[in-house]
């Protein structure tokens, strides 16, 4: 559910006699729009004691993302969205047990330097109580490249107190491995992935919305990293994970208005669990609170945490049974608490905010699991600034 | 450090569930249409700013081994 959607837009529309309506509907923000958003990403570097050989920078992103909403008619919406991103840095390649066994990270050599482009073109459609949207996304670098299409749609009861949603998605993959020659990878491979999502969401009450709903996706083909290592009891072995992968997640959302502060408070829950056995829980919650002339302060904390695969370890004493091992640190078990601070300012026909969120990854921050000796678990910083002019 | 419990996500799950169809099908009061004036505002959005949305879900995904929402997801990349 949308909020505002166009269906209780236009029930609002029907209420404009009533105290208070023409300045509600005034304070809104017309559907068409172009946005901008400047992102700058910043990975603390891998700690001394922590790192066997290498460069021990990490990445470092800028990001810019545009984004253009223009109504064609009465029904038809066409969104237009770009990405343009730079990354400079290094990325842990393998881990090795030290003399008192303490596993120790070693990073890609060189500086990596990347850039990536994506291109998103989607067509919605509204009629009466039902909306359906259509996409189309081309994203390309170096090594990578992914053609995706999508369609979603949404239906609102008839008093629009309920609303239901699903939504499908493809995507096809390749990549073509940087040095692959010189350093054994893969030359070349494909991938692709499936997704399909049911949602429902329910107005509570008049400070009150719910939604809860599920995705499941498939993916097959290379799902390994071409560009990590993995000690294998004297060997050093390629990424090698299987070749199938399906993710399951469900998530639920409450918006809640708190009307002494007129505040609002926004709580995010998702449960997530794949073929691989990984199981992952994501807390999120967010305070809103509108201070004066327009000014609004968001303050959110949220909570990641992860149970490894069966086939992740910082690296392998004996080679495991199933020829599957990956000491790629995102599979480890862990948790991360992230913490942000969102200042809002919007006037008239114009939005301006800034952010800044700070993360923190760590294995005695996991919620459950066997305790994981990871040297490579990262840290960052965020930084973003928005733009957004109503046309 | 607690030991893994094979029964705590079915405990999630159904600790999450019970409360959200608690929620939806409990006696959800009628809401007219000059009462929603609260629920329109941005800050009850459900699904918020969208290039927000985009660049979390992109960071995130890219470093954690969970992904996915309520809507479908997109297309991937190599990050590393």
């Amino acid at each position: 559910m949308k909020a505002p959607s166009a269906r209780i837009r236009a029930l609002f529309a029907s209420s404009l006699g009533l105290p208070g309506m023409q300045e509600l509907l005034a304070a809104e923000l017309p559907e068409e729009n172009v946005a901008y958003r400047f992102t700058h990403y910043d990975e603390e570097p891998v700690p001394k004691e922590k790192l066997l050989a290498g460069d021990p920078s990490r990445y470092s992103i800028d990001s810019q993302q545009l984004r253009w909403v223009k109504n064609l008619d009465e029904n038809y919406t066409l969104t237009v969205g770009y990405l343009h991103e730079a990354m400079s840095g290094s990325s842990p390649w393998y881990v090795i047990p030290g003399s008192d066994g303490q596993a120790l990270q070693v990073m890609s050599g060189a500086t990596i330097r990347e850039k990536r482009d994506q291109l998103d073109i989607s067509l919605g459609l509204s009629a009466d109580n039902s909306s359906h949207e259509f996409g189309l996304g081309y994203s390309t670098e170096d090594d990578y490249r992914a053609v995706y299409g999508s369609y979603s749609g949404s239906r609102e009861t008839a008093d629009s107190l309920e609303e239901y949603s699903w939504g499908f998605s493809y995507s096809d993959d390749e990549i073509h491995p940087s040095d692959a020659t010189e350093f054994g990878r893969v030359l070349s491979a494909a991938r692709d992935a499936w997704s399909a999502s049911l949602g429902f969401s329910q107005v509570v009450n008049r400070n009150a919305v719910i939604q809860t709903g599920a995705t499941v996706t498939r993916q097959t083909g290379f799902l390994s990293d071409p560009y990590k290592l993995v000690l294998v009891e004297q060997s050093i072995l390629s990424d090698q994970r299987p070749d199938e992968r399906t993710m399951f997640s469900w998530t639920t959302r409450l918006r809640q208005y708190l009307q002494r502060s007129r505040a609002a408070l926004q709580l995010d829950y998702r449960y997530f669990l794949d073929s691989w056995d990984i199981q992952a829980h994501t807390l999120d919650a967010a305070w809103v609170q509108p201070l004066n002339e327009g000014w609004e302060l968001t303050s959110g904390v949220r909570y990641y945490t992860q149970k490894a695969p069966d086939f992740y370890a910082p690296y392998f004493e004996a080679t495991p049974s199933d020829p599957y091992w990956s000491s790629d640190y995102r599979l480890a078990t862990y948790g991360a608490l992230s913490y942000r601070l969102n200042l809002q300012w919007q006037q008239h026909r114009y939005q301006a905010l800034a952010g800044v969120e700070y993360y923190d990854s760590d294995s005695s921050l996991a919620l459950a699991g066997k305790p994981q000796d990871t040297p490579g678990l990262v840290d960052f910083w965020r930084l973003s600034v928005a733009f957004t002019v109503s046309l | 450090m607690r030991s893994w419990n094979c029964r705590l996500p079915e405990r999630v799950i159904s600790g999450w569930l019970g409360l959200a169809l608690l929620c939806l099908l409990s006696a959800c009061a009628p809401v007219q249409p000059w009462e929603r004036g609260r629920l329109a505002q941005e800050r009850m959005s459900l699904e918020g700013d969208p290039l927000l949305q985009a660049m979390d879900e992109h960071v995130y995904s890219s470093k954690e081994a969970a992904s996915g929402g309520i809507e479908a997801a997109g297309g991937g990349c190599g990050c590393n």
